[in-house]
């Protein structure tokens, strides 16, 4: 028997819902790998969609360890797990994964896919701004902040429409909803 | 030898495990080495091995990461003044404080890719849900996934559509087919890399 909280196996449709949606996330954090940017943290976010859509498709215990999973395969794909890398992506991961969660189940349907998207794009930057600068930033971490909240906004507005049209006609989430369920 | 070809002898040579403990190894040398030489030295070493094994060693990105890192803490000048084009100063401290950061922020990030192999298997149940992931990400890059602007979301969806069924009908105990090393002679090589790098900080120590 599965408990609603924990961890599901990969054998069980809910656990391979769990593995599918990691995999978005691997597939997801190795394109936004390939572009370009100036700091290895500086991230678009689109990593983040799965985590999105899982809002509404699993309970908390599988969709925090999606959140880490996230983390943790994304390291061993990359070859980022012992570097800073993972632990901004870490804290990033986990701090969105809790406010969109968080979000949802406060406000339940008062607050659209847009709105937790965006919640969770800015905490993330925010925390990974804080960590940057205790590793790398020091004190300019304070003039680099607006930007990478901004950017957050942005990528955040911009993935919060995506997965409210996506999911509205999605075939393939319509099923993933019905697996979420058992 | 192209990159492929060195990434499959890396894999006969090494056992992922071994590799993982010795890369952890030498990550605690550099985070225990104060002295930027050193560091820099790690860093070189684990580009080399990078590229030895078939990962890609993109010199300009890291390059552009470096001097990211390094402008950023000339933002705020510390120490005395260097060098001055107009309003921008660059200060001695600021610019040492960059550069170690930097150093050790790419170091990091090529022991780490030098030591983590995507068959590093994880033990457990959350392991087991790692593994079936990896498998399902590479059913994802296998795919031919075509986009066609005018009908993005379908086509999207389709595909994910597919690459769940398939999927779902899959048994999920299937053992990986990847061959893995375990010879002395890549064991014997990660033990001397790793020794290497606690080298200056041992002589230090013993001074």
């Amino acid at each position: 028997m599965t408990n609603r909280a924990s961890t599901p196996g990969p054998g069980e449709p809910r656990g391979r819902l769990l593995a599918f949606l990691s995999a978005l996330c691997f597939f997801l954090s190795a394109v936004e790998y390939m572009i370009p940017k100036p700091l290895p943290f500086m991230r678009l976010g689109i990593a983040n969609l799965p985590l999105l859509l899982a809002v509404d498709l699993l309970p908390f215990g599988p969709f925090l360890a999606l959140a880490a999973i996230k983390v943790l395969g994304m390291s061993l794909v990359t070859g980022s797990l012992f570097s800073y890398v993972a632990l901004f992506s870490l804290a990033g991961t986990l701090c969105a994964a809790l406010v969109m969660y968080g979000t949802r189940t406060l406000f339940r349907a008062r607050v659209s896919a847009v709105g937790i998207s965006v919640l969770g794009a800015v905490s993330s930057n925010a925390v990974q701004v804080l960590l940057a600068s205790f590793v790398v930033f020091g004190r300019a971490a304070r003039i680099i902040a607006p930007v990478f909240l901004a950017m957050g906004l942005a990528t955040g507005l911009a993935l919060g429409f995506f997965a409210e049209r996506f999911s509205a006609s999605s075939r393939w989430y319509a099923r993933a909803r019905k697996d979420a369920r058992g | 030898m192209d990159r492929l070809a060195l990434a499959e002898r890396a894999r006969r040579i090494f056992d992922p495990y071994a590799l993982a403990a010795a890369g952890l190894a030498v990550i605690a040398a550099l985070l225990f080495q104060p002295r930027l030489e050193p560091r820099a030295a790690v860093l070189l070493g684990a580009m080399a091995f990078s590229w030895g094994t078939g990962r890609k060693v993109p010199v300009l990105g890291t390059a552009l990461v470096v001097l990211g890192i390094v402008g950023a803490n000339l933002l705020v000048p510390v120490g005395r003044v260097l060098a001055a084009w107009g309003p921008i100063r660059v200060t001695e401290t600021a610019l040492r404080e960059g550069i170690e950061k930097a150093v050790t922020f790419e170091a990091l990030i090529y022991v780490s890719k030098a030591a983590i192999r995507s068959d590093l298997r994880l033990p457990g149940r959350f392991g087991g849900t790692i593994a079936s992931a990896l498998r399902c990400y590479e059913r994802i890059l296998e795919t031919r996934i075509r986009l066609r602007r005018a009908s993005f979301l379908e086509d999207l969806d389709a595909v994910l559509l597919a690459i769940y069924d398939e999927e779902l009908s899959r048994s999920p105990d299937r053992p990986s087919a990847v061959p893995t090393g375990r010879g002395a002679a890549g064991t014997a090589f990660l033990v001397l890399a790793a020794a290497a790098a606690w080298i200056p900080y041992l002589v230090r120590a013993i001074r």
